[in-house]
């Protein structure tokens, strides 16, 4: 998944626009031309681009835009820039669903953006495990956030003991790496500041780690997936919070990397949301079913090695990938992101001076 | 540039639409952001639109965030003088060349620009990066034994906006030295100044409004560089646009980002507020 | 004293200077006199060291210029755009090329306001370039170029952007205080008039060579090509071969020439000059005396421009010439038509090169 990738969001803004114009005019054109087409009904969903994007697209919308006869428009940008673009909307939006996850699903909620998910309309959310769930949103998968490492340097059973504090150790000075605040910093914060036993308001463990971290042991704080990946196959970071996913895709290039789901490790999950105030609800309630359905969530696993998050689904053998064993699931981290986000400005004004200034 | 015309003349209302959009366009959202940045903010609310200094005091009352304003005006100033350094020679060179290629070089000088910023910043990723061309050469050459960290760093981003930025320092110079006539500098070495004499007293000062408009345009670029400073300088090279941009998109406070906004509008403006007040009109080069 | 010695300049296959030789005399006034693309001012920034000759060899003083940079030469130089520095008032322009050669501030004082009064600008000293006229600009370029005492003063078309009233005023000026000074100078202009009234001796240049130098009468009297004959004054060129002292046209008209003139000439392509105020109306004596049919006549104040077809032995109308006829008050001027007698002396035929001999 990618999250922020290109920061020129004015252009991309303005192109973004063209193109959503160009679309309304060949809807005009296609109603005044032909009959058929004309039953067909505009949807609009928000994803980020790219490969991410293309999977949305394929595995999810166009399947489900044929059985209901849709006209599909989509709105792809940097994640930082969805709810601001939702927001300024606010009232009129143009989106009928948006694909949400971690303290942005919080904001959402807490913001108003999104509706309740119908259970009579949306009836798979109920088979998601509940600790993947609540009123507003599902995870249709999770993405494992753990802790990545260079299996020269460490054990797994070494880093399975010692935990994120093994990021400290002077071993690996200068070869070390977290996520900043704004990428996936903020979700890494809040899981091992949980496994500290602390309180969301009570960031302390966490920011005391993070510190020792960047000030102490030379750590780089990562901006992206990319500036991840190529900071590991380059070798200038031996260690650091990751993606499993990623870490399976550098492992297939021959890296020498492995990575443990260490105590606070984060069971990330994403999924599809209903936009509030669109004309008709009802469309994305049932995509978002669509989202959730068995299919939807084996293909996307299948080809992100993600983890599926319904209760009972046979997972196929040839997908280990996609498998966590149930006691794993005790060391994770279950954050209430409509919690995080309260202190989301503090803890980014704590983050620019105690960590990265 | 005719300036005086009658403020009521005929011609005049022609350019009202045109004004019209502009206010519309421009002066309406920078209302907006003042409005927001006296606005009270509320986690998950944004804000409850209670009238508040406190966005203002949080930003210049913190020796962190006035840090961060002096580490940005520290970083325009180096850029600007690069740029300058860096610019005039190739300026110089441009605009008193007799080369018949000289139009196509003028056009060398705005290719980069053609290219997107993404691009150009991946271009120095390549150069700076820990496996990148300029640490290989080094290794190679024996003079490290470890590869440098470049990227990431204040060096990265002040090379990559002074590549960037470097076109809008020569453009005006070309139009300012372009201006000048040789046989001004001819006077002076008939009247026995040397070479280097005769550029210091009276070329470089007659270029100043063209130093002067270029390193206004690039220290404010360079100021409020938002995506360059992301991706060469990472998360640790922290300027005011960063700041602005993260609470707009990271933790929603509107209002503090606004704020931000508004202070670093403030700098901009009193800067060319300043160029038009003490540069004389005529040197101005408007 | 300067000595340009066969100075030849190229700018990629085009020649602008060819072979010039020029030895200009202390305190002497040298114009360089010739249309636009002649090699003139190349010529003159060849001098003062903007441009390195190709060819040749330049000295002045007696000392030779190679790898003499523009600022060790002593000169001073007034440009066509003033050239003043816009940035420096009046005084801090003159007092330029003071300061750089280190003078103590009082003297430097001292001369600036001796030069302003020199070129009539007193009290103008606290005042910007943009502030003055045209004239103004030159005299300040003037009064800057002066206050340094150089040894040679090189002016390239100092007084072309200015009108014609304030050009005749000014060019009297400076010649006076060049006499004054004594100062070398070498001056570059396109201005015939401007030339002959301020100089000991005209170079007259065409296409990068030096076709004439000599004093203002001897140029105007004793052209030595068609280019200068016709480049300075009107003058009537006929066609035609030099047998002994007889010019013969090719339609028949045969003029004496005075032997002392045709000594220089072999046989080949030859013109013969006849300035139109040489040309007498009415019976001589002695000379050459024509019959002519009046052609076309042009009323122009002090003379009227006739144009004459001369009658050949045989009678026909030969080659046309141009005669001045001053016109005096209650005096008829020659009409169209008229059958008329005309003379000129064998002196007043100058037989000239058609091109400049290499």
């Amino acid at each position: 998944m990618t999250v922020s990738r290109s920061p020129t969001f004015g252009s991309q803004a303005l192109s973004r626009r063209a193109f959503t114009a160009a679309g309304a005019a060949s809807v005009a054109m296609s109603f005044c031309g032909r009959g058929a087409r004309a039953r067909e009904t505009a949807f609009t969903i928000m994803t980020v681009g790219g490969t991410w994007g293309d999977a949305i697209r394929k595995i999810i919308a166009e399947p489900f835009a044929k059985a209901h006869n849709l006209r599909l428009t989509f709105d792809n940008r940097p994640n930082a820039q969805q709810l601001a673009a939702l927001q300024a909307s606010r009232g009129q939006p143009t989106i009928d669903t948006i694909e949400l996850g971690g303290p942005r699903m919080g904001q959402a909620i807490a913001l108003g953006l999104i509706s309740k998910i119908d259970q009579a309309l949306a009836p798979n959310i109920k088979r998601v495990f509940p600790v993947l769930r609540n009123d507003y949103w599902a995870a249709r998968s999770i993405a494992p956030w753990v802790l990545s490492f260079d299996k020269r340097v460490f054990s797994k059973e070494e880093v399975e003991q010692r935990g994120w504090s093994i990021l400290t150790d002077p071993k690996v000075k200068g070869r070390v790496a977290i996520p900043n605040f704004g990428w996936m910093g903020e979700v890494w914060l809040n899981s091992v500041n949980q496994a500290a036993g602390a309180r969301y308001d009570q960031l302390d463990p966490a920011f005391a780690l993070a510190r020792k971290v960047t000030k102490e042991n030379g750590g780089v704080v990562m901006i992206s997936n990319d500036q991840g990946m190529k900071l590991f196959s380059t070798g200038e970071i031996v260690v650091a919070p990751f993606w499993s996913g990623r870490t399976l895709e550098l492992q297939r290039k021959n890296l020498p990397l492995n990575f443990a789901l260490v105590r606070g490790w984060s069971p990330y999950g994403f999924g599809f949301s209903v936009v509030a105030g669109r004309a008709n609800p009802d469309l994305a309630q049932k995509m978002v079913d669509f989202s959730l359905s068995d299919e939807a969530q084996l293909a996307f696993a299948r080809g992100f090695a993600y983890v599926p998050t319904l209760q009972g689904l046979e997972i196929p053998s040839d997908m280990p990938d996609s498998r966590i064993a149930p006691a794993a699931f005790d060391l994770a981290a279950n954050l209430d992101y409509s919690e995080v986000v309260k202190y989301s400005d503090a803890s980014l004004e704590r983050w620019n001076k105690e960590v990265v200034g | 540039m005719a300036s005086k015309a009658p403020l009521m003349s005929h011609s005049c209302w022609l350019t009202a639409p045109s004004i019209a959009v502009i206010a519309a366009v421009l002066v309406a959202p920078l209302g907006l952001m003042l409005l927001f940045s006296f606005w009270e903010f509320v986690p998950g609310k944004i804000t409850n639109y209670a009238l508040t200094f406190e966005n203002y005091r949080r930003f210049l009352g913190d020796a962190f965030y006035l840090g961060v304003i002096a580490k940005t005006v520290q970083l325009g100033v180096t850029v600007t003088v690069l740029s300058l350094v860096l610019g005039y020679p190739v300026a110089f060179f441009l605009a008193r060349t007799k080369s018949r290629l000289q139009p196509l070089l003028v056009y060398l000088v705005f290719v980069p620009m053609m290219i997107s910023l993404v691009v150009r910043a991946y271009g120095w990723m390549v150069l700076l990066g820990y496996n990148g061309v300029v640490n290989a050469v080094l290794l190679r050459l024996g003079v490290i034994d470890m590869p440098l960290r470049m990227l990431n760093s204040v060096t990265a981003v002040v090379l990559g906006l002074v590549e960037v930025l470097l076109p809008f320092m020569v453009v005006p110079l070309i139009a300012v030295l372009k201006d000048i006539p040789p046989s001004v500098e001819e006077a002076a070495r008939a009247l026995g100044a040397a070479p280097a004499q005769a550029f210091f007293k009276v070329t470089l000062p007659l270029s100043v409004p063209g130093i002067i408009s270029g390193s206004l345009i690039v220290f404010s670029l360079a100021i409020t560089a938002y995506a360059l400073p992301a991706l060469l300088g990472g998360a640790q090279v922290k300027m005011i646009s960063a700041i602005a941009y993260d609470s707009m998109l990271v933790s929603y406070n509107w209002p503090f980002s606004s704020a931000v906004g508004m202070v670093m509008v403030v700098v901009s403006s009193a800067l060319i507020y300043g160029y038009l007040r003490f540069v004389p009109q005529k040197a101005q080069g408007l | 004293m300067i000595q340009l010695e066969t100075i030849g300049k190229r700018f990629g296959d085009f020649e602008a200077v060819r072979s010039v030789s020029l030895t200009i005399g202390e305190g002497e006034f040298v114009s360089l006199l010739g249309p636009s693309g002649c090699g003139k001012t190349t010529t003159l920034r060849i001098v003062a060291g903007f441009e390195t000759p190709s060819s040749g060899r330049l000295l002045i003083g007696g000392r030779d210029m190679t790898g003499v940079p523009v600022e060790r030469r002593g000169l001073s130089m007034v440009f066509q755009n003033y050239a003043l520095f816009p940035h420096l008032s009046v005084f801090e322009n003159v007092a330029f090329g003071l300061k750089l050669k280190r003078i103590a501030k009082p003297e430097i004082e001292e001369r600036v306001r001796k030069a302003l009064d020199q070129v009539g600008l007193v009290g103008f000293d606290g005042r910007s370039p943009r502030q003055l006229s045209g004239g103004q600009q030159q005299r300040v370029s003037l009064a800057r170029a002066l206050v340094v005492n150089p040894s040679v003063l090189l002016m390239d078309e100092p007084l072309s952007n200015l009108d014609l009233k304030l050009r005749e005023q000014l060019r009297s000026e400076i010649r006076s205080l060049q006499r004054s000074l004594g100062i070398t100078a070498i001056y570059v202009t396109h201005d015939q008039d401007e030339a002959m009234a301020m100089s000991d001796r005209i170079a007259v240049m065409n296409a990068g060579r030096i076709e004439q130098v000599g004093a203002a009468r001897d140029i105007y009297e004793r052209p030595r090509t068609t280019f200068v004959a016709s480049f300075i004054g009107q003058c009537n060129l006929l066609p035609g071969t030099l047998e002994g002292t007889r010019f013969r046209t090719p339609r028949g008209l045969t003029m004496d020439v005075e032997a002392a003139a045709t000594s220089s000439f072999e046989r080949g392509d030859i013109r013969l000059a006849i300035r139109p105020e040489t040309i007498h109306f009415g019976e001589v004596a002695a000379g050459n005396r024509l019959t002519a049919r009046v052609a076309d006549v042009v009323y122009l104040g002090d003379i009227a421009q006739v144009t004459v077809a001369p009658l050949n032995a045989g009678g026909a109308e030969a080659e046309p010439l141009v005669a001045a006829w001053r016109t005096l008050r209650g005096q008829a001027t020659p009409a169209v038509g008229d059958r008329i007698s005309l003379a000129v002396a064998p002196a007043d035929c100058v037989p000239v090169f058609e091109r400049a001999p290499d």
